[in-house]
């Protein structure tokens, strides 16, 4: 190894200082604002499509019950995606693909558990297909997910995409929180169209953001 | 230029710096780059045996740096996070086709361990043969790439089982068992004088 080039520290310095970037609080800021804008695009949609009163018909234990469920599952996978750990490189791929596989599991056992354990919820309009819900839960969750992606635009030096992923389930469940809300239907083949499948593909759509935008790429050069 | 070798309080300086850079310290970022520098650049000359190339690589690591520094965690260990933003880069240099780094390059084949970034009792620098080195280098060229990546990682650089772990993508059961796997063939490869030499390496 030759020694260094006594110009070096300088050009490094100037082309760091010439390389855009935002800080960690401002980075923070418009993490945290986000959240609301997502719960405010996702309670416009609820409210454009007929709110509670669509939701009409189910039992209220069972009302409580799946949204405090989806609530719960929604919450902790979007810490799981968001939240980095300890390490500057985030968590493992595999803590990440995990969350990314076991949010939509998840919420479908519980969805089906509960039609399992009371029969009764499944009567409800049980011809919906659930194209309405499969629709709304991927419009409302395209702000967070596409908002959360650019915010880590070329953060991820090691596993982008199962970051990606993980944000995609997240977001899924997240806006699933509001269409829970919203449908009264509970029939398994319902809940897998309409409820689950919209998870898996903002999952998928998730990692190739990461692909893309979370990535961590060298500079092009002019 | 740089932190003396041997000294071990750079760890926690590097990780203050890259903290006060992450909220807006701009002029930590001259500190940060002294106390980075040296290791950067002994692992990326590692890996390309091409001065020009690892300075290229070099400044393309602390300029991602730099850009990615609102993601940097807050309290977290800036140097996995500054050896994966390099090896992202490398793989990167080499998927575009400018070289292959797995190539053995113009340099002395002796340098890939010469230059150890930390420590001052090296085992290099015990031994101080030419001969001796050349024989250590060419022994690690001999295991598989990926057991030698993880030994380069763990015992050269420094970085810890958990972090190489993340920065391979594997679990840190499997880094300890390629660490394990190189130092075996690297033991069998160079014979018991040279093993009780390096000690602490194998």
């Amino acid at each position: 190894m030759s020694t260094l080039p006594p110009d070096l520290k300088s050009r490094i310095l100037l082309a760091a200082q010439a390389t855009p970037s935002t800080t960690r609080p401002t980075s923070r800021a418009y993490t945290w604002l986000v959240a609301p804008a997502s719960i405010i695009a996702a309670a416009s949609l609820f409210f454009a499509f007929d709110g509670t009163e669509h939701g009409a018909g189910r039992a209220s234990w069972f009302y409580v019950a799946t949204t405090l469920g989806w609530a719960a599952v929604a919450a902790l996978s979007m810490w799981g995606a968001l939240a980095r750990g300890r390490s500057a490189l985030g968590r493992p791929r595999a803590v990440l693909l995990a969350l990314a596989v076991a949010t939509p599991a998840a919420l479908f056992a519980m969805m089906f558990g509960l039609a399992f354990v009371h029969p009764e919820v499944t009567l409800v309009h049980p011809e919906r297909l659930g194209l309405k819900c499969l629709g709304l839960t991927v419009a409302a969750a395209a702000f967070p997910l596409i908002s959360l992606a650019l915010a880590r635009r070329g953060s991820d030096p090691v596993h982008p995409v199962a970051t990606g992923a993980a944000l995609g389930a997240a977001s899924g469940a997240s806006s699933g929180v509001m269409v829970e809300m919203w449908c009264p239907v509970a029939t398994p083949a319902h809940i897998a169209f309409g409820h689950i499948l919209p998870i898996v593909l903002l999952t998928l759509l998730g990692a190739a953001l990461g692909a893309r935008f979370i990535a961590m790429r060298p500079k092009s050069k002019p | 230029m740089g932190e003396p070798r041997g000294s071990e309080d750079w760890k926690p300086r590097a990780n203050a710096a890259m903290d006060r850079y992450a909220c807006g310290d701009e002029a930590a970022f001259g500190e940060l780059y002294d106390l980075l520098e040296p290791r950067l650049r002994a692992f990326l000359y590692r890996r390309t045996r091409d001065d020009a190339r690892a300075e290229d690589l070099l400044q393309q690591t602390f300029e991602r740096m730099c850009a990615a520094r609102a993601h940097f965690t807050e309290g977290a260990e800036v140097m996995p996070w500054a050896f994966a933003i390099a090896r992202r880069l490398l793989i990167d240099s080499v998927r575009r086709g400018s070289r292959d780094c797995a190539a053995v390059g113009p340099g002395d084949p002796a340098a890939v361990i010469e230059e150890r970034p930390t420590g001052e009792c090296s085992p290099a620098a015990l031994l101080g043969s030419r001969r001796l080195l050349r024989r250590i280098a060419e022994a690690l060229e001999q295991i598989s790439p990926g057991n030698r990546e993880a030994f380069e990682l763990v015992r050269l650089d420094g970085i810890s089982p958990a972090e190489a772990a993340q920065m391979l993508g594997t679990t840190v059961g499997n880094v300890r068992l390629r660490v394990f796997r190189a130092v075996e063939a690297l033991q069998e490869r160079l014979g018991p004088e040279v093993q009780e030499e390096l000690g602490e390496l194998l």
